[in-house]
């Protein structure tokens, strides 16, 4: 077996942030600042998934397939939110603004209905040790997610809520060819 | 190829000592193998490379595990043994162990004949107090708990 590339298996889990949609992502060495917010602590499993299923093409006299097309595809990051502010809430559920801060006593509402629009926002995956050359930064950006978290929150006497939160990566017409869904950067040296 | 093979044991060790945590709550007695000093004066201790007793200190041992047998890793479990001159002092040291894993990422970790890459270490379960006897007449408070860690199977560059 060979011992050649250690750093290539990554582990561990990453920070979420997220920030207006099409938030220039930082530079790899760079933490993430300005409109980059910290989403909050996860718990579990963080997931970057890639789905499309192949459209196959055949004829008469083969056996397997002789063409295949991928007609749709769509990129999905899930993870489960533990840090659950209203702040935070409301970034999985609509926007940020539909949070009322009030008075008498100190106070702040989430109103639940979610509405017909979806707010989008630039989404980073960022982890500080996780490039698969050597001990450096690497991230996941997507700069047009959308929220279709669709959790359900539990409360138990010995355990704890959370939001499963899925954003779907939306098209973004301003990137550059082939980046349209978001893109992954690694540090090498 | 001339490869070579990591000690996890020495690994974790070493890592814990270059951390500040632990380094503030058992200044360098870190072991596989409890030090505690029979000899009484100072001299004698220092040629022993004993620690002074009562003091905070930190056993690491290996405690088995489920071995990685598809992917160059090693994973193993670690029975680490806080020490104190009170169950409050050892925990002192169980705080600081706590400290370290909360904000650890992959890290390269410098061996007297390698460097090794440490991917994670996990605390596995809660803390127990014990009183552990030292020779029949003299004990010390202890606080054990067990972490897993992972550590690449060979040295890296």
């Amino acid at each position: 077996m060979s011992c050649a590339e250690p750093y290539a298996q990554i582990t561990g889990t990453s920070r979420i942030y997220l920030a207006p949609v099409r938030e220039t992502p930082p530079a790899v060495n760079v933490s993430p600042v300005g409109n980059w917010v910290l989403l909050g602590e996860t718990d579990g499993e963080q997931t970057v998934e890639f789905a499309g299923a192949p459209t196959y093409f055949r004829v008469n006299e083969r056996t397997g397939p002789v063409k295949a097309i991928r007609p749709e595809e769509t990129v999905t990051v899930s993870f489960t939110l533990v840090e659950l502010t209203h702040e935070n809430y409301a970034r999985i559920l609509h926007a940020l603004s539909k949070v009322n801060t009030l008075s008498s006593p100190d106070r702040k509402e989430l109103p639940f209905q979610r509405g017909f629009c979806y707010t989008e926002y630039a989404l980073l995956m960022h982890g500080t040790a996780d490039s698969p050359y050597g001990l450096f930064p690497s991230y996941n950006y997507f700069p047009r997610v959308i929220s279709v978290s669709e959790p359900t929150v539990t409360r138990s006497k010995d355990g704890r809520a959370s939001l499963a939160c899925q954003f779907v990566v939306m098209i973004d017409y301003n990137a550059a060819d082939g980046y349209e869904l978001g893109y992954a950067v690694a540090q090498t040296n | 190829m001339n490869i070579t093979i990591i000690d996890p044991t020495a690994v974790v060790i070493t890592y814990l000592l270059t951390t500040l945590p632990l380094q503030q709550a058992c200044a360098g007695c870190i072991a596989a193998k409890q030090k505690f000093a029979l000899p009484t004066d100072a001299a004698s201790r220092q040629a022993a490379d004993s620690w002074p007793f009562p003091s905070r200190a930190l056993r690491v041992q290996n405690a088995g595990g489920v071995p990685d047998i598809d992917t160059s890793r090693q994973v193993i479990d670690l029975t680490i043994t806080a020490f104190g001159s009170s169950q409050a002092d050892a925990m002192l040291v169980y705080r600081a162990v706590g400290t370290v894993l909360r904000t650890m990422t992959r890290v390269r970790v410098e061996l007297p004949d390698a460097a090794a890459l440490l991917y994670s270490l996990i605390m596995i379960n809660a803390p127990t107090f014990d009183f552990e006897f030292l020779s029949d007449q003299v004990g010390i408070d202890t606080v054990t708990f067990t972490v897993r860690a992972t550590i690449a199977e060979c040295a890296i560059p």
